[in-house]
């Protein structure tokens, strides 16, 4: 079973792939047509993608969080469904290139890192709380990774002369829109986080790096939610901190190797 | 704007709802500064500050450059931060790691402790009056929202709003006013009728009590902020509570509660990690049994508001004392909980004191982590240091086999066993629930804001001039492509349901991928 969980990675990783040169296509080779095969094919990746998860799920028996390979599939697993789920709404593919582009980094960081199934330490044994902990984790830091391609797409299409890509207000709103999902996500994530903390070390909040990494990272958007508030930040300003936000959203996911504290078994 | 059929917004739309009914104050907008005394205008000053939400974005601002700092810059360790001596020795880490003058710079500004450091709590005190003043300030605004809605617009909003449908049917007004509404019910809005002019209008909301999450979020921040100081101060914290097994302890604080532990229980994953480990307990209460139960690390034990957890376990000794009549004057375990390092390398330790503080005992075992056994205590041994009081050095120095007993000082010692002490953390918290509601708070608060957000709907019933209505329906909603789509689609459901047709729509171009619009 863990080898058809990586047969599924493997092939999850190579659709992603094509999916990326569709949307490269139909975005920047400004192909309409293209555009079908890039969401056909990002569906089907995150098919397969569900795929192998669900088998390392029923391998291992607990949810895939135990390491980092674990966590980047679940990281892009999370990158993928919450761009479809804004394609979907917004009616648009413009984002699907860099979204794509970050989830197929992270199956390719993924496939450098030992991938065996190990058994977990008794503070991480079955456990719902921390099911729904890394669920949340995977939410969040999805939806922020598609508010880093609006924030993206807005700088470079500020103005609106940029004439295939969507219109600033537009892209402004699908940043909001991802952050409205994401925050209360990632506030979740740090609540659930530290109940079961209060649980297994009896203390709810220890200022481990892990934690003040992943509080850094909501007050950020915390920042983005208030001060879109006023008008004058709309635009560049907003779509600054969607991209330094996700920039701490890498720093906490990458933090095991430079952080120490009590997270650091999730690592390595 | 592109437009369909015959409407055509202003150019120079207002993109505000301009209601005829007196406009209720602005969300976030403070009061306007009254005038008055020199002090007065002081205490102006100040609240205007305190209420802007440009302040409070510098706030939450500084607040997230501490967190970073505290994350990027090595934090000394609560034990370290007790103790003066400690914190000294502990610098030498970060003297190293940041060099000079950032060292110092860093060790003045507090950066070793950023959480703990009373810059930090002002910065966080700061913040939680930012946000009672600023939600204060925006009550009434929002409550005036809520509660008297802008019903009446002006003819002319009807032609210049961003948002316009416009539907033919051939019903009369008054008969289509009722009907339009009921459809509007059925799809969550309530409405209100009124007359522009001779007229027929409808106005309609939805979700107008989203508007209240604002204060369920803002609330339940304060309450998260304001229980973390009140466990500080209300609540303590063992982090070290040894009970070898078979032994009784004394939990202390106040409490009257005393632990036993009837068993510790350790077991291995085949490559050597532990995989459980766990004690029997049972919690007495001035004398009498309030609990009992397994704790394991992810299953503490709740006594009252004490909770007990399992953190740690270690090497014991049962040790057995008689004096010179033989009478039993000491029978406990000593849990060696502390490391040693001696003669090259590192022995469990731990202490008990005899009679009436007559001698102090430290009990050493070799550590069970050794690669080469120990030169001086064999494997199975123990070694006991016998201190009198105010002096420096052990008045005697023995080592000890199982079961061996052996005079020194005029005392029979005798080893009886050695067993294991389960490490476990003690905490009172009185007031952590009170976390949890806020935390509840604060997240429903927030998606009740982000996922109802207020919607209204402005209709405008006309006779047609051929008979039958024309009836306009528009909305200020700008920047919002998702309410622009859910518009079209209600202005469609609508027709169809008092059976007329959509005639002309006015919509924001900026709609969907302009690849697929083909440019
Ligand atoms: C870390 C602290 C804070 C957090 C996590 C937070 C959270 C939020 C969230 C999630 C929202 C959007 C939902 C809603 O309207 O309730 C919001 C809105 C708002 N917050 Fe805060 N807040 C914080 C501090 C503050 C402070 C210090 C102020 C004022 C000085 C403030 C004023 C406001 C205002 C005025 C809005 C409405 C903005 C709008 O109209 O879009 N908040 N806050």
């Amino acid at each position: 079973m863990a080898k058809a969980s990586y047969y599924t990675f493997t092939a999850s990783f190579i659709t992603l792939g094509i999916a990326l040169l569709a949307y490269l296509w139909y975005t920047i080779g400004q192909r309409r047509g293209a555009g079908r095969y890039g969401t056909f094919f990002t569906v089907n990746g995150a098919l397969l993608l569900t795929t192998s998860l669900g088998l390392r799920w029923v391998a291992s028996g607990h949810a895939p969080y135990s390491n980092q390979f674990e966590f980047s599939l679940s990281f892009a697993w999370g990158t993928i469904a919450s761009y479809l789920y804004l394609e979907h709404r917004f009616r648009l593919r413009s984002l699907g290139f860099i979204a794509v582009t970050i989830a197929f980094g992270l199956l390719a960081y993924a496939s450098t890192l030992p991938s065996r199934i190990d058994p977990l330490i008794s503070a991480l044994q079955n456990n719902a709380m921390l099911t729904t902990h890394v669920a949340m984790a995977i939410i969040s830091y999805g939806t922020f990774a598609c508010g880093f391609a609006a924030g993206v797409l807005y700088l470079v299409n500020r103005n609106g002369t940029v004439s295939f890509l969507p219109a600033p207000e537009v892209l402004d709103e699908i940043g909001h829109k991802a952050v409205m999902i994401g925050f209360p996500a990632q506030a979740l994530l740090l609540i659930l986080g530290s109940l079961w903390a209060n649980v297994a070390w009896g203390a709810y909040w220890s200022w481990d790096p892990k934690e003040t990494a992943a509080l850094f990272t909501w007050l950020i958007y915390g920042v983005y939610l208030h001060a879109r508030a006023q008008r004058h930040w709309r635009g560049v300003r907003a779509a600054s901190l969607l991209i330094v936000g996700f920039g701490a959203v890498m720093f906490t996911f990458f933090g095991n190797y430079f952080l120490g504290g009590l997270h650091t078994y999730s690592g390595f | 704007m592109t437009a369909t059929g015959t409407l055509t917004p202003d150019k120079r739309a207002d993109t505000e709802v301009k209601p005829l009914a007196p406009k209720p104050m602005a969300d976030g907008m403070a009061p306007a500064p009254r005038a008055g005394t020199h002090s007065r205008d002081w205490f102006d000053h100040i609240w205007n500050v305190l209420v802007s939400i440009r302040f409070g974005v510098v706030l939450i601002a500084l607040t997230a450059i501490s967190v970073f700092i505290g994350t990027v810059i090595m934090q000394a360790p609560g034990d370290v931060q007790a103790s003066p001596e400690l914190f000294d020795a502990w610098l030498a880490g970060p003297r190293g790691r940041y060099g000079e003058p950032w060292a110092s710079i860093f060790e003045a500004l507090e950066f070793y402790r950023v959480f703990q450091s009373l810059w930090f709590r002002g910065l966080l005190a700061l913040l939680s009056l930012s946000i009672m003043v600023n939600v204060a300030s925006r009550t009434p605004g929002i409550i005036a929202v809520v509660r008297r809605p802008p019903v009446k617009v002006s003819t002319r909003f009807f032609s210049r709003a961003p948002l316009q449908i416009r539907i033919s049917v051939n019903d009369q007004p008054a008969e289509l006013r009722p009907r339009l509404s009921t459809v509007m019910r059925r799809r969550g809005y309530r409405t209100i009728d009124w007359n522009d002019g001779a007229t027929l209008a409808i106005y309609a909301d939805r979700n107008r009590y989203g508007k209240y999450g604002t204060f369920a979020n803002h609330l339940g921040l304060i309450i998260i902020l304001g229980a973390g100081v009140l466990g500080n101060v209300t609540g303590w914290r063992e982090d070290a509570f040894m009970v070898p097994e078979g032994t009784t302890r004394a939990v202390g604080h106040d409490t009257g509660l005393v632990l036993r532990n009837e068993a510790f229980v350790e077991e291995y994953f085949p490559n050597g990690t532990a995989s459980d480990f766990r004690s029997e307990v049972v919690v007495l209460k001035d004398g009498k049994e309030a609990s009992r139960g397994t704790i394991r690390v992810n299953e503490p034990l709740d006594v009252g508001t004490v909770r007990f957890h399992q953190a740690f376990f270690g090497p014991a000794v049962a040790m057995r004392v008689r004096n010179a009549e033989g009478a039993i004057i000491y029978e406990d375990s000593t849990a060696l909980g502390f490391k040693y390092d001696g003669d090259g390398v590192t022995r469990n330790g731990g202490n008990f004191v005899l009679g009436n503080r007559q001698f102090a005992v430290f009990v050493l075992v070799p550590s069970a982590s050794l690669q080469a056994p120990d030169p001086v205590i064999p494997a199975g041994s123990v070694r006991l240091e016998i201190f009198a009081p105010k002096q420096p050095r052990p008045v005697a120095v023995e080592t000890l086999a199982q079961g061996e007993k052996r005079e020194i000082v005029g005392f029979t010692f005798e080893f009886v066993r050695e067993t294991q002490f389960s490490g476990l953390q003690v905490v009172d918290n009185p007031v952590v629930n009170v976390i949890w509601i806020g935390a509840a708070l604060m997240v429903l608060g927030s998606m009740t804001v982000f996922y109802l957000p207020l919607r209204r709907i402005w209709a405008r019933i006309e006779d047609a001039p051929d008979g039958g209505s024309l009836v306009t329906f528009a909305s200020a909603h700008v920047n919002e492509v998702l309410f622009a789509h859910e518009f079209t689609d209600l202005g469609a459901h609508l027709a169809r349901q008092v059976g007329g047709t959509v005639v002309a729509s006015v919509q924001p171009s900026a709609m969907g991928d302009r690849i697929e619009a083909g440019m």
